[in-house]
């Protein structure tokens, strides 16, 4: 339960401020329902291993963080930063200095450019994926279109068109992708094509005819094409990436 | 296509401040939070709408005729029915609203709240972080409508489900944004990382502008609270934290959940802490209740939760026992929905889907 707390604070000292803050609205008196907040805090701190328990039971546990939003932080620092400057007479000039506090305490300012810049598309899809999609979209016949590829591919292609149907059986495949050694065609498949590693003894020609697999899209600079009987593909189309190519085997 | 988002979000604004209006007229009241309670009002209603649809397995275009309907309809018994809707654009309203809305926002405080807000709309709009869950989310709303479907086909993947996943069914929020798309022609990744991210950018600025009036009365007290909520929000990241889902992930159900439906509650239960015997509050309680799992499935379990702990301040304090049941009552649409699901995770109860 502690590490919870710790991941969600992440490792920085946001739950002292949190802490804090806490006891800043614990010592102001006129608040018109201090009694009552104090009262709610304390009840939640106590449900709070209880909960724990309870949705580690149901198989939660990976969501009780969230738990933890019932304490909104940034609502917290924003009315203890006005409870701050209305002490002060004259607060005006005081709102950049006790800003320019605030920014350096929290200390993860998402100013960068990497903030700033438009995305290329409204789909907000790398450019390259939105490429490989358009590049199949017209060479299929089929309304349904049976896809496998690499992870940044698969994750995206069908955010840009829902015609594509992944070729793995579940996004686990994806995710927890192992160098082909996977117990079920998807999972060898998606840790053959991800690991871009291709072994004979895999049966991934067997895999992708079993998975009905359309169109198979794979980094240029692969281990399989060389390994995959010619008259079982054809190659459509590339981009800087990735290559793209139809099966020839159902 | 951006000029159709902006008319949309527009659009939803205007519905949700006329649906409010014609609540708060319905139960008498003359609270002038018609924008607030709107927006939990038109999530409840859509639900109440959306859920036997999905439940029955119908088609989305039934959803968005239906829904269509019901918002022209509003539109029109508001404006025939009620004179406040009736408006007037004579030389001497236009010069009141200025007036009020120069009052109100142009002061330094109105105007770095402004500015913040649109820089944080901003940096929102613009973010483009990817996620397998963001992933799962935007290709479901695409598929639904693509094959005007509801939850008939798993999102990651596209594959037809054989039984309707009650995880994310019990929620209409994403089949909100597929009817968007549906009737304004927008793909629904794009309604989701657009639409999705204003409205949550602007509302959730709103209830802590709102949390701020109430704490501290003043108006200019209340912008300065939306400005260092935005400043924290830019200022702090970890995985987990909501500003983080704020910033990254609002096209997401899960940061309305953490952005939204949990400060609003916070901002009623506040409200009945300093008026303890209105009884309008219980109302709005309730909607809120009753739209939470409506927007996320994920506040089933944090709604009740927050509500038991902030009324029973509430109750111990105050001594007001006999409101005990109305506490109840409000928690009871979260409690149903957390039943149903812990039945369909136990596998009790399932919907098979059949070709």
């Amino acid at each position: 339960m502690w590490n919870i707390v710790e991941s969600y604070f992440g490792n920085t000292f946001y739950f002292i401020i949190l802490l804090c803050l806490l006891v800043i609205i614990s010592m102001k008196k006129d608040i018109f329902c201090r009694k009552k907040l104090l009262i709610a805090i304390g009840v939640y701190c106590v449900c709070f291993p209880v909960l724990f328990v309870i949705t580690s039971k149901f198989g939660l546990g990976n969501v009780f963080y969230r738990i933890l939003w019932l304490f909104p932080v940034s609502i917290i620092v924003g009315i203890v930063s006005v409870w701050i400057l209305k002490e002060k007479e004259n607060s005006r000039g005081y709102y950049i200095i006790w800003s320019v506090i605030l920014l350096l305490m929290l200390g993860n300012i998402c100013f960068d450019t990497t903030h700033w810049k438009l995305p290329n598309n409204i789909y907000k899809v790398d450019k390259e994926v939105i490429e490989v999609a358009e590049l199949i979209i017209n060479d299929a016949e089929e309304e349904t279109i049976v896809v496998v590829g690499e992870e940044t591919f698969m994750m995206q292609v069908r955010q840009y068109s829902p015609r594509f149907r992944w070729g793995y059986v579940n996004r686990e495949s994806m995710i927890y992708a192992d160098r082909g050694n996977g117990s079920n065609e998807s999972d060898r498949l998606a840790g053959a094509i991800q690991s871009n590693f291709f072994s004979p003894n895999n049966n991934i020609m067997d895999d992708l005819e079993k998975l009905k697999i359309d169109y198979l899209v794979l980094y240029q600079k692969n281990a399989f094409i060389e390994q995959m009987p010619s008259d079982t593909y054809e190659v459509i189309g590339t981009t800087y990436n990735y290559l793209v190519l139809k099966l020839n085997i159902n | 296509m951006i000029l159709r988002i902006l008319l949309l979000i527009i659009l939803f604004f205007v519905l949700i401040w006329t649906i409010g209006k014609l609540f708060l007229s319905i139960i008498h009241e003359k609270e002038n939070d018609a924008v607030f309670i709107g927006f939990f009002v038109y999530f409840s209603v859509f639900q109440i709408l959306a859920l036997p649809l999905i439940i029955a397995l119908r088609p989305l275009s039934w959803l968005s005729v239906s829904w269509g309907t019901i918002a022209v309809g509003c539109a029109i018994v508001a404006n025939i029915c009620y004179k406040p809707f009736k408006i007037n654009l004579s030389g001497s309203c236009i010069r009141t609203f200025r007036k009020s809305f120069c009052d109100k926002y142009l002061s330094l405080e109105g105007i770095m709240m402004l500015l913040l807000v649109i820089l944080q709309t901003y940096i929102m709009l613009v973010q483009i972080r990817q996620g397998w869950d963001s992933a799962y989310y935007n290709s479901n709303v695409n598929t639904s409508i693509y094959t005007n479907s509801m939850y008939l086909y798993e999102g990651s993947i596209g594959r037809p489900e054989t039984t309707l996943n009650l995880r994310y069914a019990m929620s209409s929020f994403y089949m909100h944004d597929a009817v968007l798309g549906q009737v304004f022609g927008i793909p629904g990744t794009v309604v989701c990382r657009y639409f999705n991210v204003a409205v949550c950018s602007i509302f959730s600025a709103y209830i802590v502008y709102k949390i701020g009036k109430l704490l501290f009365g003043e108006t200019r007290w209340a912008h300065l609270t939306v400005v260092f909520w935005v400043l924290t929000n830019m200022g702090m990241g970890t995985m987990y934290l909501p500003n983080e889902f704020l910033i990254y992930r609002s096209n997401e159900a899960k940061s309305y959940c953490c952005n939204i439906v949990l400060p609003a509650i916070i901002y009623v239960i506040l409200k009945l802490y300093k008026e303890p015997d209105n009884k309008m509050y219980w109302k709005w309680l309730f909607i809120i209740n009753f739209a939470s799992v409506a927007i996320s499935e994920s506040s089933m379990l944090l709604v009740p939760v927050l509500n038991g702990c902030m009324l029973l301040g509430y109750f111990i304090i105050e001594k007001k026992w006999r409101n005990l049941g109305k506490g109840i009552i409000c928690m009871l649409p979260s409690i149903c929905y957390l039943l149903i699901y812990l039945l369909f995770r136990l596998e009790i109860f399932t919907i098979r889907i059949t070709a």
